[in-house]
């Protein structure tokens, strides 16, 4: 595979001041549903979505652990879950999923020096937290969200937490955060309910896979920012 | 103009610029990627063009639009009825529309199917090839490509976009648009040009347009309930870079 614009855009991007690295951040970030849409099992991916990952593995750190049940997650669970399900009625529809600000049991475990040091000593990197929670709900047939990555701003590190997941009518739970590589593999971070993932959201492209019909998955993430 | 959209536009403008002198140094597979990424890049930022509604994106869509414009060549050449066209080819083309409909496949948020006989004709009428490459003010030939895109089903449209170079020069045709009675507009061909505003170009059964495509963002608007829109698209392409690859 020829791939010659990759060492180029590369550089070019690193050598932007930081207003102007985050619109082309954005703009990559963008292209990446469309160009994934391209990407086809067996085969090798275009050059411009070996580029786009590329570019995008510039702006951080890559990569996306299971972390599991973490105690203070655990103890806070019953009053998320009630939390949320408050909050589905009155979420923002997005193009594939609805989504609304975490409320006060969410921002209070986004606020925990015991999560954040959890995680600390998971992805072995001091963090702050960026004080960004929200929700999110898929709970219509084919909910999901395509390819992206998140800016810099609101979560360089993501801490996804699997609030609850309703099996589909088949008894099965489909939906899954799912990560890419340069060379278009996609990998399933399976979660259970409760379970939380460390994603280093900026820098790693990430997905969630669509829901089968009953299915219902609720998400909570939790931004954090290098320390 | 408020403070914060003179600073959203000069990080965009500083942007544009820098990108604008990088593509120029890429070579022609280089610069194909980057306009590839750039074009699936506009419908990520605003899926209906709709930018005013997405404030954060902003910048970057004005660089996407600057710097596609500069990629290629933009802008609408020619919009209204060609006679023959309307007079010798619509009616075939829009039984041939119906046929192919049954062959199409939906691509994103609409339909497509490729042109039949009856389009490849069109495409390779000298005098249409003639047509053209006047309005655009360059040498032309026929691609070879033309498709027939269909948006039949409610909130069916096309991403913000352009075209790659077998579409570097567009000539686009209304075959049939359907509204529900009581209807007097619907979706619309919009073009985003170097303006940055937004223009919409209805067109009515017949009309076509000529767009430098490769170089003009451009999308379709959603088509509402029971509404109906066919077009034929024919590619055409810059006759001296074929020459030039050779």
């Amino acid at each position: 595979m020829t791939e010659p614009t990759n060492p180029r855009l590369i550089h070019f991007a690193e050598a932007l001041p930081p207003a102007q690295k985050y619109n082309l951040h954005l703009m990559v970030s963008a292209s990446l549903e469309m160009l994934a849409n391209r990407l086809e099992p067996g085969k090798p991916p275009s050059a411009a979505w070996t580029t786009a990952v590329r570019v995008l593995a510039r702006f951080g750190k890559q990569g996306a652990e299971r972390m599991g049940l973490l105690p203070p997650i655990q103890v806070v669970l019953p009053e998320l879950r009630r939390e949320a399900r408050a909050m589905e009625p009155t979420a923002t529809r997005l193009a594939a999923s609805s989504t609304k600000p975490g409320g006060e049991v969410a921002r209070e475990l986004a606020r925990s020096r015991a999560l954040r040091r959890i995680i600390e000593s998971h992805v072995k990197e001091d963090l702050r937290p960026l004080g960004e929670c929200h929700y999110h709900f898929y709970f219509r047939t084919g909910d999901h969200v395509a390819p992206h990555v998140d800016s810099a701003q609101t979560s360089y590190l993501n801490c996804v937490i699997v609030v609850d997941h309703d099996a589909g009518r088949d008894g099965r739970r489909h939906s899954a955060l799912n990560t890419y590589d340069e060379r278009g593999g996609r990998t399933r971070v399976p979660l259970d309910k409760g379970e939380a993932a460390a994603l280093y959201a900026t820098a790693t492209v990430h997905a969630r896979s669509p829901v089968w019909e009953g299915e219902k998955v609720t998400i909570l993430s939790i931004g954090f920012g290098p320390r | 103009m408020t403070q914060k959209t003179i600073a959203e536009q000069s990080t965009g403008d500083r942007l544009s610029e820098k990108l604008i002198a990088f593509s120029d140094s890429l070579e022609k597979f280089e610069s194909f990627n980057l306009h590839l990424l750039m074009s699936v890049a506009m419908g990520g930022i605003a899926p209906r063009g709709n930018i005013l509604d997405a404030p954060t994106g902003r910048p970057a869509w004005h660089v996407g639009i600057s710097v596609l414009g500069h990629l290629a060549s933009s802008g609408l050449a020619f919009r209204g009825v060609v006679p023959f066209v309307v007079d010798e080819y619509l009616p075939s083309i829009r039984k041939e529309a119906e046929v192919q409909e049954g062959i199409s496949h939906r691509t994103g948020p609409h339909t497509l199917s490729p042109g039949g006989a009856v389009a490849a004709q069109l495409a390779h009428d000298e005098r249409l090839i003639a047509f053209v490459a006047q309005k655009v003010g360059q040498s032309l030939r026929p691609t070879g490509i033309s498709s027939y895109l269909y948006y039949n089903q409610t909130g069916d449209h096309l991403y913000p976009h352009v075209d790659t170079e077998i579409f570097a020069v567009n000539f686009i045709l209304m075959v049939k648009h359907d509204l529900p009675e009581g209807r007097t507009d619907g979706s619309a061909l919009v073009i985003f040009d170097a303006d940055h505003q937004a223009k919409r170009v209805p067109l009515d059964v017949g009309e076509s347009v000529v767009i430098r495509a490769s170089g003009t963002v451009h999308g379709r608007e959603a088509v509402g309930e029971g509404e109906r829109v066919t077009i034929l698209t024919i590619g055409f392409e810059d006759e001296r870079a074929r020459v030039a690859d050779a």
